[in-house]
């Protein structure tokens, strides 16, 4: 490889932040740090779980929350997994019903896949044609037996914004728990759990500039005591996720939180700029669409589909641009992106779509080289196409 | 890009032969196979005379593996009797590409739109147009 290709994929994961490496490596070479942080009866202990509460009182202080209800997880999806599955079974003695959406990611749509194989109804909300959840559906689709609302703040692959705080008032008015995946959406918009009515939260680090293999669950113990653990086999973190707290990964998390904090509008505003720009320029081409609603995204992502082009072979012809087709996590499989075909897009839009997400290292070089590059590949496979003429829709 | 091989990559990158053909020739063949819809269309236009394959010209929708035969088999033909278009074989273009096995669908309708143009040869000698 003569030179690395522009990375634009920030929502797949983010870089580690300079003075969050600083920050784990001080847990690792600390001759005070390495204790257990459940051992508190030595000073080891005691050193490393101070580090430990620290980083949860700074995961809380990001979306309002107190430290008592953050649980640490290995990711975000853990962190759905107990949400749904966790929050659904404590809650069975009630109802046995889930609501979600069908844009919703994996981690959340294959948990409730998982209740509905157990006992569980699940229904999944459809997005209108630009991927927005109407509050009024989520508030229509609630029965008596309906234990857990799962939706998530930003989407993943077209970074559609909810409407949380609405959602989360239905919820709370008929006492059905609400669970919110804020992966996607913590370092770029203002996550507060009061102010939004949100239950229970998953958060992930590696989207925050943080390490990988550490996210968080938020827990809203005045409206939901616990959740039946996933996992067995220790009383860490109240019992509801055993395993050693790694003490270095957690400190990562929340140095991460801490800096989020202090630059997440100064960011979201650069950020946004460059995101105009760059769809002002891909847009410029004909038979190029933007998917999910410009007027309810977030700043980082932008999602087009190209008419006149073949998937696969677009995402090769644009091998100079670390960018995905999709989102990171269905790039394995063949299949069109379930999130556009919901949103009422054909396989073949669905399979030439290009997720580009912006990030805190992103230039306006950047995103000229990228302009560039995607006018080069679509004119590319164009010219080799039959004329079949470049629909616009 | 290690799925692609240097191949695939070469013929993706700078594809030979693009385009269609339309005079100068004793016939042109044009053989088409495929749905957009499903992801692979081509089309070749084979300038004939003297019963030898003077020119190929080709288009296609489809994946990288898809343009790269289209433009290996295009290349291959040029100069070639018109009955070498049917012996091209989509379990050699899969060997030859090291194409994973499932993009046998895809070399089918390269198969396919070639024997299409063939036939339309063996009906002009045959009379039967």
């Amino acid at each position: 490889m003569t030179s690395w290709p522009v990375y634009l994929d920030y929502a797949a994961t983010t870089p580690v932040d300079p003075d969050v490496a600083r920050a784990m490596s001080a847990c690792l070479s600390d001759a005070e740090a390495f204790g257990n942080p459940a051992s508190r009866l030595h000073a080891f202990g005691r050193a490393a779980e101070a580090r430990v509460e620290q980083a949860r009182g700074q995961v809380a202080a990001l979306i309002g929350a107190v430290a008592d209800d953050i649980i640490w997880t290995s990711g975000a999806t853990e962190a759905d997994n107990l949400a749904v599955i966790g929050a659904a079974r404590y809650r069975s003695g009630v109802g046995r019903h889930v609501v979600t959406a069908l844009t919703e990611h994996p981690a959340v749509l294959d948990a409730c896949g998982y209740l509905e194989r157990n006992g569980f109804t699940v229904t999944r909300l459809a997005p209108d044609a630009g991927g927005i959840i109407d509050p009024a559906v989520v508030e229509a689709a609630l029965t008596p037996e309906t234990v857990l609302v799962s939706i998530m703040h930003v989407n993943n692959e077209i970074g559609v914004i909810q409407d949380i705080a609405a959602i989360g008032a239905v919820c709370r008015a008929r006492d059905v728990l609400f669970h919110v995946d804020a992966a996607q959406s913590a370092a770029h918009l203002p996550v507060d759990v009061m102010v939004q009515s949100i239950d229970l939260a998953s958060l992930s680090a590696q989207k925050m500039y943080g390490p990988k293999g550490i996210g968080a669950l938020y827990l809203n113990r005045d409206r939901i005591r616990r959740v039946e653990p996933l996992m067995f086999g220790g009383g860490q973190e109240r019992g509801l996720r055993p395993g050693t707290v790694p003490t270095h990964q957690v400190v990562g998390m929340g140095e991460a939180c801490r800096i989020v904090a202090g630059r997440r509008t100064k960011d979201a505003t650069r950020i946004s700029a460059l995101r105009d720009r760059l769809w002002t320029g891909i847009g410029a081409l004909p038979g190029v669409l933007r998917n999910g609603d410009p007027e309810r995204c977030v700043a980082h992502i932008l999602n087009v589909s190209v008419t006149g082009v073949e998937g696969e072979s677009l995402h090769l012809a644009l091998h100079d641009l670390a960018v995905s087709a999709g989102s990171a996590c269905t790039t394995l499989d063949d299949a069109p992106s379930a999130v556009l075909r919901s949103l009422g897009r054909s396989d073949q839009l669905a399979r030439a779509s290009v997720r580009f997400s912006l990030g805190r290292p992103t230039t306006a070089a950047d995103i000229d080289r990228a302009i560039a590059t995607f006018h080069g590949a679509v004119g590319h496979l164009r010219a080799i196409a039959p004329s079949a003429g470049i629909a616009l829709a | 890009m290690n799925q692609y091989s240097a191949l695939v990559m070469r013929h993706f990158t700078e594809p030979r032969h693009v385009g269609t053909l339309a005079d100068g020739y004793d016939q042109i063949l044009i053989g088409r196979a495929g749905q957009r819809e499903q992801g692979t269309e081509v089309v070749f236009h084979l300038g004939i005379k003297g019963g030898q394959i003077a020119a190929v010209r080709f288009q296609a929708f489809g994946c990288p593996h898809t343009i790269a035969a289209c433009s290996l088999v295009a290349e291959r033909l040029t100069g070639a009797p018109v009955e070498a278009q049917g012996e091209i074989r989509p379990a050699d273009l899969v060997a030859e590409l090291a194409a994973p096995a499932a993009k046998m669908g895809r070399f089918l309708v390269i198969e396919d739109a070639l024997r299409r143009g063939l036939a339309a040869w063996d009906n002009r000698r045959l009379g039967r147009q």
